[in-house]
């Protein structure tokens, strides 16, 4: 549990850290804020941002350092706390932790005055080294060649993203806040703006060199880390590379487009060109939390004798028939090692109880998928689709954790006591509150607006999480051929989520987004279906 | 056991989802003994490489015995030693079958844990 609990806390801070650079370079090169007069409102609600974003970074650092010295305590408990405050990386979380709450200090009084230029730069130097020191606790740290230009380049690729993904958070605040996204316009907000097309005009330049920088940096960190292509499809980190790489691109068309909305706005840029904004940003986020979980796996260059064949990836994304029929509950508990008791080996029947569990799981999905589409043609019956959700709900609840209760002899508290197993109970209410939350929108007992976004946002998020998942056991073969779908149903999950959020967010933008989160729900579902272990 | 993780992610991605098996970042590429070994005589230490720096202060090995018998083994960090090498002094172990339990901290702060076995013949 501490390990996706550091994948999930690093995520967090590269997202709040960018939202601190990337305001500062928002506030500097964008709305172009200067010395020694007091901001105006949108200044002053970015450095609030700013503020905020920093406080919570700080925040997520401490936890991580708490986080590893829980990690280290030995049999009796006992924190090593001299030895690790020892280490590069216990002295780079705090200097971090000073560093980001110097900038929310910085950025809360520079709210409420005008100061000097100094004061400017100092914001501006914290902020990047924040964003820069993340570096020191990256893989090119720990790397025995190459360090010190690793260190750089990933620097380099850090303060590029940051600079993209915070100058979007910001602009999604801006857009919100001068109300051409359909909200509410908060008058002292209001007052202060730019013109919004002379806006995103600057942000867009700024936006196109930093994409450039993380592309560059990019492409040289995979070089070192991933070596050669076979390692893109046989290794963890490859395929976690390939998916960031499939978030990006869609990303950089939107940017694209963006850009050029940008340039022919002859006067304020409409509705439109927010909606893709946040949709850009949002596949922003979800590149960082991908980047986090890279940073739980072995670069896939030094995973030479667990690497898995093109070929054996590829049989796993072979359709064959599903697996509708269970084996005998007996057989697998006869089989399989106690629940509470340690999990030695995976035996082929828990195998065969996986993929039977995987293939009707795919089949309520695509069954939801198909319903959303008769939905989205006409078919008003098929608006009941969430329901379905219920079934999966049920069908997860029985057999998701055999061993125990209802199926299995262990006992449904005892159970509880294992985190897979409360993960999963959790997940289960999750589905169910979902289920009803989404089908009462649908029938419209909960209005769309603000309800309707729970489910896009969730999806992405989802998704996200889904790529944050580390790998069990190890980097060994079997588990990453068993895990490597993940990947393609994170991606989706994000798409789908972003489409349904252009759906609603832009009427204008026709048909297209309806059909595309649609295709990606069913397609999960697809991958589901024909899932298999061996 | 049963990695009904992948079940419940088709729900993940569609609500909300997240799940917590161990970090997998540091990568032990060899080790004296080696996996499986069968030796004929107790060895002086355990010699593990890594794919990355640790930080030693922080790392440790302990040898168990079929029977759970804990054989303390504590790392000795020796001059000329690599940054990514941890060596354990290993007391006498007696004949039987023998894992090595190791956790490592790497310098970019992952605390990763794994054991491999060998056997001492009588």
């Amino acid at each position: 549990m501490a390990g996706f609990v550091d994948v999930v806390l690093r995520g967090l801070i590269l997202v709040l850290t960018s939202v601190a650079l990337g305001g500062v370079a928002w506030l500097r090169f964008v709305l172009r804020a200067e010395a020694h007069v007091k901001p105006d409102a949108p200044t002053a609600l970015a450095l609030r941002a700013i503020a905020v974003a920093a406080l919570g970074a700080a925040v997520a650092q401490a936890a991580i350092v708490l986080v590893g010295l829980g990690a280290l305590a030995d049999a009796h408990g006992a924190w090593p706390v001299g030895a690790f405050l020892d280490t590069t990386f216990a002295l780079t979380a705090i200097g971090r932790v000073v560093l980001a709450a110097a900038v929310a200090a910085l950025a809360l009084t520079m709210t409420r005055r005008a100061v000097s230029g100094r004061v400017w730069a100092a914001l501006a130097v914290t902020a990047t080294l924040l964003v820069a020191s993340s570096a020191v606790v990256s893989h090119a740290v720990a790397r025995v060649e190459w360090r010190a230009p690793l260190v750089a380049l990933d620097a380099l690729h850090q303060l590029a993203a940051a600079l993209w993904v915070g100058g979007l958070a910001h602009l999604t605040l801006y857009a919100i806040t001068d109300g051409r996204s359909g909200e509410s316009v908060p008058p002292s907000v209001h007052a202060g703006l730019a013109a919004p097309a002379t806006t995103i005009r600057r942000f867009s330049t700024l936006a196109f060199w930093s994409m450039a920088a993380i592309v560059l940096a990019g492409v040289a960190l995979s070089v070192a880390y991933v070596g050669d292509p076979a390692a893109l499809v046989g290794t963890a980190y490859g395929v976690m590379v390939v998916s960031k790489v499939a978030l990006l691109v869609p990303a950089l068309a939107l940017a694209y487009v963006n850009m050029r909305a940008a340039r022919r706005a002859a006067a304020a840029p409409g509705a439109r060109l927010f909606g893709f904004v946040e949709v850009e940003l949002g596949l922003g986020i979800t590149i960082l939390f991908a980047a986090a979980s890279l940073t739980s796996l072995p670069p896939a260059v030094d995973v030479t004798t667990d690497r898995a064949t093109v070929a054996e990836v590829a049989t796993r994304f072979t359709p064959a028939p599903p697996r509708l029929t269970s084996p005998p509950i007996g057989d697998l508990l006869r089989a399989a090692d106690p629940l509470m008791g340690r999990q030695v080996e995976r035996k082929p029947i828990e195998r065969a109880w996986s993929e039977y569990n995987h293939h009707w799981a795919g089949l309520f999905v695509v069954t939801m998928g198909a319903l959303t589409i008769l939905h989205f043609v006409g078919v008003r019956m098929a608006r009941h689709w969430p329901l379905v959700f219920l079934g999966l709900a049920t069908f997860l609840f029985v057999r998701n954790d055999p061993r125990a209760w209802p199926l299995g002899p262990a006992g449904f508290w005892e159970s509880l006591t294992l985190p897979d197993v409360l993960q999963h109970r959790t997940f289960v209410l999750l589905v169910i509150a979902f289920a009803v939350f989404e089908w009462m929108v649908r029938t419209q007992r909960l209005p769309e607006r603000p309800w309707g976004f729970v489910f896009p946002l969730l999806c992405a998020i989802g998704g996200g999480l889904l790529l944050t998942h580390s790998h069990a056991m190890f980097n060994l073969k079997d588990e990453f051929l068993s895990e490597v779908t993940h990947a393609p149903l994170g991606i989706l999950g994000a798409f789908a989520g972003w489409g349904r959020w252009l759906e609603m967010r832009l009427p204008a933008a026709g048909r297209a987004p309806g059909w595309i989160w649609r295709g990606c729900f069913t397609a999960v579902g697809l991958i589901l279906l024909f899932y298999r272990e061996g | 056991m049963i990695q009904p993780r992948s079940v419940v992610f088709a729900a993940a991605v569609l609500t909300l989802a997240a799940s917590g098996p161990a970090t997998a970042h540091s990568l032990l590429l060899s080790s004296v003994p080696v996996a499986n070994a069968v030796l004929t005589t107790s060895p002086a230490s355990v010699t593990l490489r890594f794919n990355n720096r640790i930080e030693k202060r922080l790392s440790r090995v302990r040898l168990v015995d079929e029977h759970g018998t804990v054989a303390t083994a504590p790392t000795t960090p020796a001059k000329d030693e690599s940054a990514e090498t941890l060596v354990a002094a290993v007391p006498p172990l007696a004949p039987g079958a023998w894992r090595v339990e190791w956790q490592v901290f790497s310098t970019d702060g992952h605390v990763v844990s794994g054991s491999y076995q060998f056997r001492l013949a009588p």
